[in-house]
């Protein structure tokens, strides 16, 4: 049991990472990376949309019929992240004016509705539940990572500290967004290949041992 | 179809379930709109912890109605002053000004901007904040303290002292050809936005503390 919940939260942050390896969630992933504190906040809105989503879905999905689970799913994304956006306007102001129109537009996040879809429709909700953290997780860790190259690369900074006084203006305007992500998915499927080439060569250098054991037995 | 079937039927499932979570979804975002409403007040507190250092409840409102609301037009640009405050001494103001139609697909954005004041004449931009924006600025973002900063900066102290304007926005510091001209990268409509609500707020002060004076 432990094993399964561990897959499912290696597969949402690691190989299955709706930005890099699935590229999910693109528009909010080039628009609110320009620095790290932004990123990070839309990253945890997206975490607690999905989270929250995904529990109550797979708790409604024997009474939701198939025909109209869609709008159903969309009802209740909607609902959350309007109280996501209520609750950020009362609490933390500066997080919600800075996210600006991108909050809203969660409610078509893909990988929310992908979730939803793929996943708590057909499973039990403390299944969902961790799916839907390591999928926030893993959204989250994406966003943070290219908010830092972003800001450091454009204005020398990471999450508003000062480090150099240097910035390359490319990489805080939108066509940076591209080549940093470029980059990053690059990067990450490169290593992830990298891994588990490795693991697959160990593993059958294991079997073949194996076998070599049995026919000398 | 007789009734009967239809109540017993896939369809009319679906048309309850959709009512039920809709209207607990409704039901919930109405309570919770009620829990987590930010009032007009608080939204003015906000602003004025992020603008002005003194006691708020001694500012003096200067618009009180209406009639009082001034509007503004640079360069196909308007902008409208919607509130003032003045502090005791007189020698600090704030001026909320909106930079209307001239933002990115003709949004706008709204300023708080904060003066000082010496013998009846502008004497300097202290600070300038974000008070508010339509949805369409999705660039926001691009305008940040720094480039906020910019208009209180000794650069361009004499446009604001010697009552002109600041009228453009250039992407790099190598397209500026005069002084007036301020620098900003990306987010080139927004920009127009708040340099039009910056001119307004100045226009104000230049002419209601010249009025009292």
């Amino acid at each position: 049991m432990k094993n399964k919940y561990g897959k499912m939260a290696l597969d949402g942050l690691i190989f299955n990472n709706p930005t890099f390896v699935l590229v999910l969630g693109t528009c909010p992933t080039l628009a609110m990376t320009s620095n790290a504190t932004d990123a990070f906040g839309m990253g945890v809105s997206v975490l607690v949309v999905l989270t929250l989503s995904n529990i109550i879905i797979s708790a409604l999905r024997r009474v939701i019929p198939n025909a109209v689970r869609i709008p159903a799913f969309i009802v209740v994304i909607a609902t959350l992240v309007t109280l996501l956006r209520l609750f950020l306007n009362k609490f933390i102001p500066d997080l919600y004016a800075s996210m600006g129109t991108f909050l809203p537009l969660i409610v078509v996040n893909c990988i929310i509705l992908g979730r939803a879809e793929a996943f708590a429709s057909k499973n039990g909700v403390l299944a969902s539940a961790v799916d839907g953290v390591s999928n926030g997780a893993g959204f989250t860790v994406s966003l943070v990572i290219m908010g830092i190259i972003r800001e450091f690369l454009g204005s020398g900074s990471i999450f508003g500290l000062k480090i150099m006084d240097f910035g390359i203006q490319f990489f805080a305007m939108p066509m940076g967004a591209f080549v940093v992500y470029g980059l990053c998915i690059a990067v990450f499927v490169y290593v992830l290949d990298t891994v588990q080439r490795a693991r697959r060569i160990k593993r059958t250098r294991l079997l073949r041992g194996e076998e070599l054991a049995k026919e000398e037995a | 179809m007789k009734l009967k079937d239809f109540f017993r039927s896939n369809s009319f499932k679906c048309i309850v379930v959709l009512l039920a979570i809709a209207l607990v979804c409704g039901a919930v975002l109405a309570f919770c709109n009620d829990l987590f409403y930010v009032s007009s007040e608080e939204m003015f507190a906000r602003s004025m912890v992020k603008i002005y250092d003194g006691d708020a409840s001694k500012l003096v409102d200067k618009i009180t109605s209406d009639d009082d609301v001034r509007t503004y037009t640079f360069y196909n640009c308007s902008a409208v002053v919607v509130d003032a405050q003045v502090s005791p001494d007189g020698k600090t103001w704030l001026v909320q000004s909106r930079g209307d139609k001239c933002g990115y697909q003709g949004g706008s954005v709204t300023l708080w901007v904060s003066m000082k004041v010496e013998n009846g004449a502008l004497a300097g931009i202290n600070k300038v904040i974000v008070d508010g924006y339509d949805s369409s600025q999705t660039l926001i973002g691009q305008i940040n303290e720094a480039f906020l900063a910019t208009y209180a900066s000794d650069d361009y102290k004499d446009i604001v002292t010697g009552g002109g304007h600041f009228n453009n926005v250039r992407m790099s510091k190598d397209e500026v050809t005069s002084e007036n001209e301020i620098v900003v990268s990306g987010a080139t409509w927004t920009s127009k936005a708040v340099n039009a609500a910056v001119n307004g707020a100045m226009d104000y002060v230049r002419e209601t503390a010249g009025e009292e004076a």
